[in-house]
């Protein structure tokens, strides 16, 4: 397989996740320190959690780096798309877990969970993660055809 | 006669050198032998722009260590003979390799001119290399070729003819061994003798053990001055490396690591997942930014979402003892039993969810493969505090729990740098101090509370690092181990291995860290029912009156004095003798102690505090003793002593900044 062949598809799959992260982890840390600062912002998907922002962000930017790769011909750009890929999933499995542990908690009515609903945990992290899987799949097929 | 000179071909064994040796020399080749050895010599001639050119064919060799004839042969050729050039013969389709020699000639500091060989067969493999990239970051003139397509010998020719004349300084540097290079050259230096050699060279050649070098210097003036420099620095080397010579040879790689990720390009070629997965993960940028998605994946599974099972065995634990507490008409051993031990078996079980999803995910990630790759990821940002790469991980554990993070340093292998990284661990703020930040941020900086808490949790990273280097100065008098592994490939994890993992360290930890919980607490519950009076009864733990009878309020009035520089009083103290069961009690226990409930807390502690000791307080809550669990936790994992110093560091640093931010606020508000 050469980069000649495929560097449309992964520069176009790189930047599409990148921007969607690179937002999406943007907003999700502006969210975060406003709550710090004493500004509450609602914004349906978003938590608010920082951390999880600057997690968001740093896939993104590794998304970014693979285009650069790509845009400069070099093989490695599959290797960006294949492991931002799955570090999307894994923080997508953690959202996942998240809801499940979630809704145990409100199941068994505990006090913490009493104002639990499904959608508080249908955010950002759980939709990446589930998108992940798109970018993922395709740099294992270009992996199993090299 | 100057235009008259002499250079060298070197290069790995199947490199190209014989056939770049017949292009360049033709038919004017003399065979012989090296001076007292059999290895063959070969010497030829060539002329360009009416210069003539001596080239002498060196041994093949991957390095200059030493350990062959070849290698004697070509050391010494380079040191004793100073050719005017050294080209070095690499081959562009192993260069990571190959580079290895190029190194090494440069701590030399030989003339040398870098011919990268093979160009056509790298192309081939869609192997792309940046030469006008390769030739700035070396600093050395760098010209492809293909010695077997005679491609490119014109353009050699002429750079030879070029660099013969041009000296060029190099500028390699090796981060973790630059401050010994520099001490050893420092004394070097005395001796003008040494001069003539390339001092750094015999600098890193030391550090290497070296015999050919260190007979050269043993007969030098500056030995006996040297010579203990040398002793201790080896021996911190050893410690660190296990041998000095192999964290050189680490570090030589970890710089050409970096020289090819910048300058060769795969085109085309196989690729396997964990060479995509180290393209990414192992780069010394990417690798450390992407540790963050990975620190918070452990953090949410850790404390998130073990949550509800959490939950599950406190609601259990307080069920059985109010059932207790009903059933038994003895209000003294009921008491003992409900608050006492089953409060305190249930502060051990409670942190069981919390330390199996822990180890569960440590283990996960150990079994993968990446946890080999952190230290190799975070060394050298760690490192700048004194640190091991590994110690990330406990480090921000400890904004959720402490306990967990401690048990999290297991990871650690060096026994000095595991020790330091649980030392300074409490610092950071887990979560149980949230609600005494809450309180008293509500109360006194509503404006700015979000600011004002995020501040705590700056000082408790600020002082952690700070006390880190501190410590490795002087208690741990090394830097940190810095550990050659090799990587395994990544696999997907074994569900029987991690869950084997994961009990033994659990089970580990209800062992012996759980039977201190339970006695702290038993003790503390003792301290609040009874008083210089004797039994006070059950009641005390929520009738104020009561309680300021116990040896709790005793405890606190006789400390109180001491904390009056920050206008404390006894109940203030006394919450904070309560904070050692666990940091969330402080705020019940204020609530307890000035006879409200904790919704009017905040109105009363704003008589009883300024803001400036209401900061100060915080503060203190940050950093003083650590809960039983930690205390109980760093006791079971490296003993009773440093638990000790543990809590008289803490509580005496504490005491510190909370009198300092009083001092200090009391000038400027």
């Amino acid at each position: 397989m050469d980069i000649k062949d495929i560097k449309g598809k992964i520069t176009t799959l790189s930047l599409i996740f990148g921007l969607l992260f690179t937002i999406s982890g943007i907003i999700e840390i502006t969210i975060g320190i406003c709550s710090i600062l004493g500004f509450e912002i609602k914004l349906p998907l978003f938590a608010g959690d920082a951390f999880g922002g600057l997690s968001l962000l740093a896939i993104g930017i590794t998304y970014f780096l693979g285009v650069k790769k790509a845009l400069s011909e070099d093989i490695r750009a599959v290797s960006y798309l294949f492991t931002a890929s799955i570090v999307g999933l894994g923080i997508g499995i953690i959202a996942f877990l998240l809801l499940i542990s979630n809704a145990m908690g409100f199941l068994l009515g505990f006090e913490d969970w009493e104002d639990w609903s499904i959608f508080s945990n249908l955010n950002v992290y759980l939709i990446l993660g589930i998108l992940a899987i798109i970018p993922y799949k395709i740099a294992k097929i270009i992996q199993s055809t090299t | 006669m100057s235009d008259r000179y002499e250079i060298a071909l070197i290069g790995n064994p199947n490199v190209g050198k014989s056939t770049l040796f017949n292009t360049l020399t033709g038919e004017n080749v003399y065979i012989g032998n090296w001076p007292g050895v059999t290895v063959e010599k070969k010497e030829g001639e060539f002329e360009y722009n009416g210069k003539k050119f001596k080239v002498v064919d060196l041994p093949g060799v991957y390095s200059l260590t030493a350990n062959s004839i070849d290698e004697i042969v070509a050391r010494d050729y380079i040191i004793n003979e100073k050719p005017d050039l050294v080209v070095d013969i690499v081959d562009a389709t192993a260069l990571e390799r190959n580079l290895y020699l190029t190194l090494q000639l440069m701590e030399m500091g030989a003339n040398i001119l870098l011919a990268l060989n093979k160009m056509d067969l790298a192309r081939t493999l869609g192997i792309d290399i940046d030469v006008d990239k390769l030739e700035k970051i070396l600093g050395i003139r760098v010209v492809p070729i293909s010695a077997i397509k005679k491609v490119g010998i014109e353009d050699l020719k002429k750079a030879i003819s070029e660099e013969v004349k041009n000296k060029r300084k190099y500028n390699i540097k090796y981060p973790h061994f630059e401050p010994y290079i520099k001490k050893i050259i420092s004394i070097l230096q005395k001796d003008e003798n040494l001069k003539k050699y390339n001092l750094r060279y015999l600098a890193i050649k030391l550090l290497e053990n070296d015999k050919y070098v260190e007979d050269i210097i043993k007969k030098s003036k500056i030995w006996n001055e040297l010579n203990p420099v040398l002793d201790s620095i080896r021996e911190e080397l050893s410690k660190k490396y296990g041998e000095a010579d192999l964290g050189i040879i680490e570090e030589r790689y970890k710089v050409i690591d970096n020289i090819v990720k910048e300058v060769v390009k795969k085109k085309s070629g196989k690729l396997t997942t964990t060479q995509m997965l180290d393209d990414v993960l192992t780069d010394e940028k990417v690798g450390i930014l992407l540790l963050i998605p990975f620190l918070w994946m452990l953090f949410k599974f850790t404390f998130d979402v073990s949550a509800p099972f959490s939950a599950m065995i406190d609601y259990i634990f307080s069920l059985l003892g109010d059932v207790i507490k009903s059933s038994i008409s003895n209000e003294f051993i009921a008491s003992l039993l409900a608050d006492g031990i089953i409060r305190g078996v249930g502060a051990v079980l409670v942190f069981f969810p919390i330390l199996a999803f822990l180890f569960f995910a440590i283990s996960f990630l150990e079994d993968s493969g990446y946890m080999a790759r952190i230290p190799y990821i975070a060394d050298r940002f760690m490192n700048k505090f004194g640190l091991p790469g590994k110690a990330i991980i406990p480090l921000v554990m400890g904004f959720g729990c402490n306990v967990p993070a401690i048990m999290a340093t297991r990871t650690i292998e060096n026994e000095k740098d595991r020790i330091l990284t649980i030392l300074i661990n409490p610092l950071m703020s887990c979560s149980a101090r949230l609600p005494i930040y809450a309180l008293f941020a509500g109360a006194f900086f509503s404006a700015y509370q979000g600011l004002v808490v995020l501040s705590m949790y700056a000082l408790g990273v600020v002082l952690a690092l700070i006390i880190a280097k501190i410590f490795r100065k002087f208690i741990f008098k090394e830097s940190p181990s810095y550990l050659i592994v090799e990587l395994p490939p990544y696999q997907i994890p074994h569900l029987k291995v991690v869950l084997k993992n994961t009990w033994e360290r659990v089970y580990d930890f209800l062992k012996k860290a759980g039977t201190i919980i339970v006695f702290g607490v038993i003790l503390v519950w003792l301290l609040s029912v009874y008083g210089p009076s004797g039994y006070l009864g059950a009641e005390a733990l929520t009738n104020p009156e009561l309680l300021s009878n116990s040896w709790a309020a005793v405890i606190g009035k006789a400390l109180a004095p001491l904390f009056a520089p920050m206008g404390w009083d006894w109940k203030a103290c006394s919450a904070l003798l309560f904070g050692v069961i666990a940091k969330e009690v402080v705020v019940g226990s204020l609530a307890i102690l000035y006879g409200v409930g904790e919704e009017n807390l905040s109105n009363i502690i704003v008589n009883a505090f300024t803001p400036v000791s209401a900061y100060a307080f915080m503060a203190f809550s940050l950093i003083y003793l650590p809960c039983i669990a930690t205390l109980g936790v760093i006791r079971q994992e490296i003993g009773w002593k440093w638990a000790v110093f543990a809590l008289a560091y803490e509580m005496v640093l504490a005491y510190i900044v909370a009198l300092t931010i009083t001092i200090i606020g009391n000038l400027i508000f």
